[in-house]
């Protein structure tokens, strides 16, 4: 019963490493106890106090940016360039999402602090899901980082639309996550242990067998539902569009982030190499078809919330496209490689449509002006507010000065150069028919005579993060190098 | 029954099984189960085809011993039982991190404690929440 | 009036006959298949073969369960029903390998599923608010 001393598997250092984490959910728990014993006048502070943690999360996240990949807690997490990122990309987005949530809850009745803790829970859980080295971490991301979102889904108790979005998002989410840990209990049988750096060592000599395969088709059915692909999509656009509207700006760019970075580390670390035909051919097929359906389903789209649910669909497609690609190393020249171009994209889409669903917060209360009919005239009564929200969906379409454009770009270029010509070929096909839904909202906007329409006042948090939305589109589309360079320097350190 | 046998003897059903890690003991299961179900199912369906069906109030009210039933066996509960099974639910089973702890105290010593320690006071903030929103208060 | 409105619709209300046939058959088959095989006396298959049955089996009727069935207490049982298969599973594994992990998985998996429980519950009651039942055909307002 002597020799085991518990600190020999838990250091202080442990404890640095994760200290975003470790600070949101200090956070979390601060609001909590400030919203029991604080007096309603000064309900101000709980907002503050969550910005201020996130920034302060950002802040660590962005000093201690690591060279190196490094363990944390024995192997259950690991702190890398690769998670870095996802976590910079997720704290930036509760940001921009706490920015321009605020009007929209006092109008919808809703501001209260359980919004912002459930915020800061997802958002830890989305953290723990990028440097999850372990299947146990990684689950248990995937749950914190559901379960305050399928609160947060239904949270216009009031609004039964919003009540039924949370809970069909709720049925299909544990759903999935029970074929998710179905197929990592038998990973676990097969190999014996759920470490990701040792389920390479002992899947390298495993056959492909039946229970293998029917392990990995549960995984992909698992991840697949959280990057709402194709046919796991069922649940995404009843859920854009019933839930709060921030909540889904938070959603749809935290939730792809987060599960497509824990997908690519226990792909690419775990079953690389090996069975990396299985993977990709099964891939492949959910690439096109969310390309394909999430896009041309858009087109017959005829409220805002709804289109941009089709084309979150159809952007998960490009970011599997991105994840197939690293999956056989090799790239055109002096362009980076799948990964990388997958992190990127994800910080373009970041902006691009959390500036969308900011704009959608901008012009109506939940539920009511999100047709295109809604948008008529836009570029007459609010200029401005046309323009940036051009700015949004030529990012989204992928149209050159823009970020949007980058992204696609070298996405395209890692499929290429990996050898999957006829996938870009795809996705530059499905782009040109995504040109047709986003600009016939610009056309709404630029074209057509403005209606009348109740006006709203913005608040000066949601006109700042327009207006950085805005200009990180444009400024990052023009000299993307830092943030490529940055993506590239953390996927090399994905294997040491 | 050797008509079945044969049915189940091609090599490629016996290579099948075994593949699957059954072993040819199995051949014989797999025809009695085929049989079995035959027989339960054919009675089943033909009960199902054939006969009639003329329901009446009588007929299809719940059987209680004999009386006729009161009301639906569905009664409307009050929804504070709801609250209180699901905050139940949820302290209950953070229970089972307790026990590992108590099983290896011993060893993990100081750090465990502390560790533990902190367990519970995150779980003694939620208390605390669902105490000041008056989930715990009884309403009638 | 009520009871046989009840009993007419059920909680199969919405499913096609044939569905149910289907089901009913598939169910059977498995049955005979996996559950009846557990309780031969066969030297050949190991302790853990039987707990993987047992357990493929119980993923499998949580999975058609929550298919099939309407009402989303069941459909929540049902879930109950998979993650609990995963216990087994896991334990299965972990008494073979002789390795805890598995065991801390369960742990996890427990309480996890408890929470989510939890949340479901709430999220059936608010709904309840809504539209006074608890079936999935009321989930209605989103579709389209």
């Amino acid at each position: 019963m002597t020799g085991f001393n518990p600190l020999d598997y838990v250091n202080s250092s442990d404890f640095l490493s994760t200290a975003p984490e470790l600070l949101l959910v200090g956070v979390g728990l601060l609001i909590l106890m400030l919203d029991l014993f604080l007096p309603a006048k000064r309900r101000e502070l709980i907002v503050q106090v969550t910005v201020m943690g996130l920034l302060l999360s950002l802040a660590i996240v962005w000093i201690g940016w690591p060279d190196s990949q490094s363990e944390a807690f024995s192997g259950m997490l690991v702190v890398d360039g690769y998670s870095q990122f996802i976590k910079m990309v997720v704290l930036l987005g509760a940001l921009l999402v706490v920015f321009i949530s605020g009007r929209y809850l006092r109008n919808e009745g809703i501001y209260v602090a359980e919004f912002y803790e459930l915020l800061l829970f997802s958002s830890v859980g989305m953290m723990v899901m990028a440097s999850g080295a372990n299947l146990l971490t990684i689950y248990l991301g995937l749950e914190l980082m559901s379960l305050p979102l399928y609160v947060l889904a239904a949270f216009l108790r009031a609004n039964r639309r919003s009540t039924e979005a949370g809970l069909k998002y709720f049925l299909l989410g544990g759903f999935s996550s029970a074929l998710l840990l179905y197929g990592i209990s038998l990973i676990y049988g097969l190999t014996g242990t759920t470490n990701l750096m040792a389920l390479q060592h002992s899947l390298a000599s495993l056959p492909v067998s039946p229970p293998l395969l029917v392990a990995m088709v549960l995984l992909v059915a698992g991840f697949g539902f959280k990057v709402s692909a194709v046919p796991f999509h069922l649940w995404t656009p009843d859920v854009y569009m019933g839930a709060p509207t921030p909540v889904v700006a938070f959603m749809s760019v935290g939730t792809k982030a987060a599960a497509i970075a824990a997908f690519a580390r226990l792909m690419v670390v775990s079953f690389g190499g090996l069975q990396s035909s299985v993977w990709a051919s099964m891939l492949i097929v959910l690439a096109v078809g969310s390309m394909v359906l999430g896009n041309v389903v858009a087109v017959v789209q005829n409220n805002v919330k709804r289109m941009l649910a089709y084309s979150a669909i159809g952007h998960g497609g490009y970011l599997l496209v991105g994840l197939i690609a690293s999956m056989k190393p090799g790239s055109v020249v002096g362009l980076p490689d799948g990964l990388t171009s997958l992190l990127f994209y994800l910080f373009g889409y970041l902006f691009a449509n959390i500036g969308a669903f900011a704009v959608v917060i901008y012009l109506g209360r939940e539920g009511q002006h999100e047709s295109y009919e809604d948008y008529s005239g836009l570029a007459q009564t609010r200029p401005w507010l046309a323009a940036v929200m051009m700015i949004f969906l030529l990012s989204l379409t992928g149209i050159p000065p823009t970020i949007g454009f980058v992204g696609k770009f070298y996405i395209f270029a890692a499929a290429i150069g990996s050898g999957y010509t006829v996938l870009a070929l795809i996705g530059l096909l499905t782009s040109t028919i995504s040109l047709y839904y986003y600009m016939g909202l610009g056309m709404y906007m630029y074209m057509r005579p403005p209606v009348e329409r109740h006006v709203f006042y913005p608040t000066r948090g949601l006109t700042i993060s327009l207006i950085v939305c805005a200009v990180a589109t444009v400024l990052f589309g023009i000299l993307p190098q830092t943030w490529v360079h940055l993506a590239q320097s953390g996927v090399l350190q994905l294997w040491h | 029954m050797e008509f079945i046998k044969t049915l189940f003897n091609f090599p490629q059903v016996h290579e099948w099984l075994g593949q699957a890690g059954y072993p040819a003991v199995y051949l014989g299961a797999l025809a009695g189960a085929v049989l079995a179900l035959l027989i339960a199912a054919v009675p089943i369906l033909m009960s199902v085809c054939l006969s009639p069906s003329r329901p009446s109030a009588a007929k299809k009210a719940a059987y209680e011993c004999g009386v006729p039933p009161v009301g639906t066996a569905r009664e409307k509960q009050m929804v504070r039982f709801y609250v209180v099974a699901i905050l139940f639910v949820l302290f209950d089973v953070e229970t089972a991190f307790l026990f590992p702890w108590a099983v290896a105290y011993d060893m993990l010593g100081l750090f465990g404690l502390i560790e533990m320690g902190l367990f519970l006071a995150i779980l003694i903030f939620g208390y605390v929440y669902a105490w000041k929103k008056e989930a715990l208060d009884w309403v009638y | 009036m009520t009871e046989a409105n009840e009993s007419a619709h059920g909680e199969w209300g919405g499913v096609p006959g044939s569905a149910r046939l289907g089901v009913g058959v598939a169910g059977g088959l498995l049955l005979f298949l996996v559950v009846f095989p557990l309780f031969l006396p066969t030297p050949e298959l190991g302790q853990i073969d039987k707990v993987l049955s047992l357990s493929g089996l119980l993923f499998f009727v949580g999975l058609v369960g929550f298919v099939v069935r309407r009402n989303l207490i069941v459909m929540l049982i049902c879930l109950e029903l998979m993650f609990n298969a995963v216990n087994l599973n896991m334990m299965a594994f972990s008494h073979e390998l002789n390795d805890w992990t598995g065991q801390m998985f369960t742990l996890f998996v427990v309480s996890i599923a408890a929470c989510e429980a939890a949340i479901g519950l709430a999220i059936i009651i608010s709904l309840y608010r809504h539209v006074n039942g608890v079936d999935v055909d009321d989930l209605d307002l989103l579709s389209g």
